[in-house]
């Protein structure tokens, strides 16, 4: 896949990257790994499946998701297809060995990006699309 | 299972796989922490950038997840409702929430309100199903008093037999479907002498074997350590809850003291004596 990270081999738009930047942050559980490891800086996978579970269960998701909320699903689409999309993106590095997940360097307009997204994910703010797409042009 | 033989020893069969619970919100809640301090679990808090009322807290137990309480339920653990056991309230309460996610951890210490809290809950449970046997370890029977009413309601609106324990402080009035059982070696069955009927005094309980339904199946033992204060667990292991209500069975017999040709009886579940 086409990536937001140092290593892209092809020359990259300002939208190529903007695409790849709400891919990546497309799904939920992808933001609130992030949203967790901006507080922790590293987890284990178990530590990131319960955190997210509990999310869709009873915390800010809970409003929002509709089928009953499986850990073991949630722990498995973590370690097959979410770590290693937000690894592949160079959002964080996943050691799949000992799954463990610790926080990469964020560029700036992505932080704003993740932050904007924070706030609405937990119903502190309301979705400013203009402001949204803006900060990441910056 | 073996067979259980002595209240202390039924909660000390009570032993779930290690316990880690973790609180995510904003800021640790401080009262909630207290209440959950009182279990022997691991407990820690995780810092999430979302709004007090969106906090939750997530329970695993043996490296497998539990379950989730949500901050609505929060509140109710401080000051848990204990009206009546088909109460809407304590139905609807929080405080039910923690009952199957906190079972099997032991408590250290908790106070009268919180017992009530959960052994309303187990008679709910009763409550609801309907039929099969509940027991109810009151210390002395002068605390029953209170509950007279509840358990009149229990056995008039049900197929339930209930048994109740305690020291005989207090004569309670005769109800058809409520046994009494005072752990006066002179008459209860054989088996009741000396330490058995100290037990009654030590130690508060309630379980249900489930009237059928095992997965109804559950039961709080507790010890008073202190004036406000009690130590114990419970637990919806239901063939522990068979054992337990076996042994009370065959100590303190099945009916009302001296009546029971089957006091003295091992291995009855208690279930099947309707």
């Amino acid at each position: 896949m086409s990536t937001w990270c140092t290593f892209r081999t092809t020359p990259m738009t300002q939208t190529d990257i903007l695409s790849d930047l709400f891919r990546v942050l497309s799904h939920p559980h992808r933001r609130v790994v992030l949203y967790y490891l901006r507080e922790h800086e590293t987890a284990s996978l178990d530590a990131l499946a319960a955190c997210v579970t509990g999310w869709d269960e009873s915390g800010p998701g809970a409003a929002t998701s509709t089928n009953p909320v499986d850990y073991e699903r949630v722990r498995i689409q973590l370690h097959h297809t979410h770590l290693p999309m937000l690894a592949d993106a160079g959002f964080v590095t996943y050691d799949v060995a000992d799954e463990e997940v610790t926080l990469g360097d964020l560029l700036p307009p992505v932080e704003d990006v993740v932050s904007t997204a924070a706030g609405i994910d937990t119903g502190e703010e309301e979705l400013d699309l203009d402001a949204l797409v803006a900060s990441s042009e910056n | 299972m073996t067979a259980v033989d002595s209240v202390a020893d039924a909660l000390d069969r009570i032993r779930g796989p290690p316990t880690t619970v973790t609180t995510y919100g904003p800021e640790r809640d401080e009262s909630l922490h207290a209440f959950l301090g009182r279990f022997d679990v691991t407990l820690g808090h995780e810092t999430l950038p979302i709004p007090v009322s969106a906090a939750y807290l997530t329970v695993r137990r043996g490296g497998e997840y539990r379950g989730s309480v949500a901050a609505s339920a929060f509140a109710d653990v401080a000051d848990p409702p204990r009206d009546t056991p088909w109460d809407p309230a304590v139905r609807a309460s929080g405080y039910t929430e923690f009952g199957p996610l906190l079972a099997g951890a032991r408590f250290t210490s908790l106070d009268r309100p919180h017992l009530l809290a959960t052994s309303r809950e187990i008679e709910d449970r009763a409550f609801r199903v309907g039929e099969g046997t509940l027991y109810a370890g009151f210390q002395s029977l002068s605390a029953y008093r209170a509950q007279l009413p509840i358990y009149e309601r229990l056995v008039a609106e049900t197929d339930l037999r209930v048994h109740v324990y305690g020291a005989p402080d207090w004569t309670p009035p005769a109800v058809d479907g409520v046994s009494l059982h005072t752990g006066d070696t002179e008459e209860e069955g054989p088996g009741a002498e000396g330490p058995e009927a100290d037990e009654l005094g030590a130690f508060w309980f309630v379980a249900f074997g489930g009237g059928g339904d095992d997965a109804m199946a559950c039961a709080l033992v507790a010890e008073q350590v202190g004036d406000d204060d009690y130590r114990g667990a419970w637990t919806y292991d239901s063939a522990l809850v068979r054992a337990f209500t076996a042994y009370l069975d065959a100590t303190y017999g099945q009916e009302e003291r001296g009546e029971s040709p089957a006091a003295g009886e091992r291995g009855g579940s208690g279930e099947h004596n309707v």
